[in-house]
């Protein structure tokens, strides 16, 4: 999710998906895939900054365009929504299908996950069947080795009749070979082709001759025989709003249709039964193909995570340990952050002195002086010493728990409960991210797909104190200012005065002020010059 | 792990179906659906009730006629639980995985 300066501010108002080719001879692929395939991270690495956000138009789905430039050539790279098919009718599915039929694009690279090829073929084989250039990118080889799953990438390519390229993204590994068969290589004619069952194909004998007459621009013939076969209305309005006029209407077409119809009938098939079978048959076809490329050296890959998911997410262990693992996790931010904090905020309030002697020996005015010292290095002082040592704990402890596939089990646990609100389990992921800064929950929330779910966890993400709202503990503060003959800067005369449950109004993200207050929490530092009840007297 | 494949072919023998006795003979097939799998209990795909978004995805994810199916764990609270379907580990709540009509032995 690139935010770049070009995607902010008035440029944010998206006019449509504006293909923007620099050069004469740019290529525009577009980049399909599953969700969570590192489609994102193929798309990084070859675009690098290049790269333009939006939204589809009409459409709340986002999308990125960028270029990519490899030995000379420039290649536009069009990142689709991530999508199981391209069949079913979600506002992604519909995005990157009408982007793959209408979009102009000269080619598709689809993005696999080599530990689950056979339900990535699927997409895959769906894009073959609508863009004759089609790339197969098997991503997230290093995970697969970890696992003991090899893929066959020759078998794979023999069986696919598309060119094949294998890739690590995260290190960076095949993507040149990627782009190697991007450029080069040539759209070829024996590309697998998934058959149905008898009865279908007889129909879409009898409809494409008529289809490939009336809207032979380019549009794969088979592919839409089959999409007006299944009476799909979004795609019929897609397409109708594309090629200016409805195709079903022309005689030729109509006809096709309804003996195709009649034939269907004569079997016994409704509508049910077409769907039925032509998603079975692609899922038959992605299993056969992966059969003959797919090995495994360990017998059973997933053993050991189901050992330790028998731990994680059984009634009696499942809640208890997560439980324990958050406290950790909460319990090394707070006391952890106390002795970085102490000391940033005494290196920053110290450079403070030393700025304020410099002014002070430029001869710069009082109202000066308060303007940058009192007013903006202050501030910035206290937000950098009070608020970056917990961030920089609890973020990286986080990124522990998800690089370790953790947090899937916590969002499986809790989803019972939060089906109750209405809600889904992984809002307690983005309210864990909450707790560590409430705009990056409200970011996460994006791994939410039911948009009234997704609705609900960005707006009860605030409820979750972030890392500046947690109190410190103990008793009651006031904060007036340093004790004397202490090296400490005193708040603003204008003190803030704070009790118990009281946060203080004017501090930047309600923090205590006084750092004294620090030295309170468990495995704080002891040494305090403050009395037992934490009034600090000027 | 491919687990996936279609039916072994096993005889089944459809028209014993409307008789509720259980004959002894016949203990072999149970027609149930996905949501009431056991931890540890498989079966086979044999359809998938009702229709729209959620069945395409459904199918989407494998869960065509014949496919082998697992239930690895339910959750603490028992509502989503976990399968096997075709080498990927899918979490289905069962409101969905209801829909899916299982055969077990």
């Amino acid at each position: 999710m690139g935010l770049t300066r070009g995607s902010t501010g008035l440029k944010a108002v998206d006019n449509g998906l504006t293909i923007r080719r620099q050069e004469a001879g740019d290529l525009v692929f577009a980049l399909a895939g599953n969700p969570n395939v590192g489609k994102s991270t193929v798309f990084n690495s070859l675009t690098g900054m290049n790269q333009h956000t939006g939204n589809w138009p009409g459409k709340t789905v986002a999308t990125a365009q960028g270029r990519c430039v490899w030995q000379g050539t420039g290649t536009i790279f069009v990142d689709l929504p991530g999508t199981y098919s391209l069949l079913a009718h979600s506002a992604e599915e519909e995005a990157a299908r009408d982007f793959l039929c209408f979009g102009g694009a000269d080619g598709a690279v689809v993005v696999c996950d080599a530990t689950c090829l056979e339900r990535n073929l699927n997409l895959a084989l769906q894009v073959m069947e609508l863009t004759p250039r089609t790339i197969l990118c098997v991503n997230l080889l290093d995970e697969a080795a970890k696992k003991g799953i090899h893929v066959d990438l020759e078998a794979l390519e023999r069986s696919l009749g598309v060119p094949v390229a294998g890739t690590s993204a995260r290190s960076g590994q095949g993507l040149d070979e990627l782009m190697r068969q991007v450029r080069h290589a040539a759209p070829r004619g024996s590309a697998f082709r998934v058959s149905y069952p008898q009865v279908v194909e007889d129909c879409l004998s009898l409809l494409e001759p008529a289809v490939r007459e009336a809207a032979g621009n380019g549009l794969s013939p088979r592919w839409l025989s089959l999409r007006l076969l299944e009476g799909d209305e979004g795609f019929a309005v897609s397409l109708a709003r594309r090629l200016g006029r409805d195709i079903t209407r022309d005689p030729p077409v109509a006809e096709a249709l309804a003996a195709a119809g009649d034939l269907l009938a004569r079997r016994g098939w409704g509508p049910r039964e077409l769907e039925e079978a032509v998603a079975g048959s692609l899922v038959a076809a992605a299993e056969q193909i992966a059969a003959r490329a797919v090995s495994l050296s360990l017998p059973d890959p997933g053993r050991l995570d189901r050992r330790l998911d028998r731990i994680f997410t059984s009634r009696a262990t499942g809640v208890p340990v997560m439980l324990l693992l958050l406290a950790l996790v909460f319990w090394l931010t707070i006391a952890g952050a106390n002795y970085p904090s102490q000391l940033l905020s005494d290196l920053l309030f110290g450079l403070g002195e030393v700025f304020r002697g410099w002014l002070a020996g430029w001869g710069s005015p009082p109202w000066l002086t308060a303007l940058l010292l009192d007013g903006v290095y202050r501030v910035l002082a206290w937000v950098v010493s009070v608020m970056l040592p917990p961030m920089a704990i609890f973020f990286p402890l986080f990124t522990l728990l998800e690089d370790f596939g953790y947090l899937p089990r916590v969002a499986f646990n809790l989803d019972h409960c939060f089906k109750k609100a209405h809600a889904c389990g992984k809002q307690s992921l983005t309210m864990c991210m909450g707790f560590g800064c409430n705009a990056a929950g409200i970011v996460g929330c994006r791994i939410i797909d039911s948009p009234r779910e997704r609705l609900i966890a960005i707006l009860t993400n605030s409820f979750v104190p972030c890392n500046g709202r947690l109190p410190p503990p103990g008793e009651g503060k006031q904060i007036r200012g340093g004790p004397p003959g202490r090296r400490v800067s005193s708040p603003p005369s204008g003190a803030i005065s704070f009790r118990r449950g009281v946060l203080p109004p004017s501090s930047p993200c309600g923090r205590p002020l006084c750092k004294q207050s620090k030295r309170r929490w468990p495995g704080g530092r002891s040494s305090t010059t403050s009395s037992r009840n934490g009034s600090c007297r000027r | 792990m491919m687990v996936g494949g279609n039916c072994p072919g096993r005889a089944r023998t459809p028209f014993r179906r409307p008789f509720s006795i259980n004959i002894k003979g016949d203990l072999s097939m149970k027609h149930t659906n996905l949501a009431r799998l056991r931890e540890g209990e498989s079966g086979w795909v044999t359809g998938i009730e009702g229709r729209g978004a959620m069945s395409r995805r459904l199918q989407d994810m494998g869960l065509v006629r014949g496919t082998r199916v697992e239930c690895l764990h339910r959750s603490p609270f028992g509502d989503p639980a976990v399968y096997l379907i075709r080498g990927a580990v899918i979490a289905l709540r069962q409101e969905d995985s209801g829909c899916v009509l299982v055969d077990t032995q």
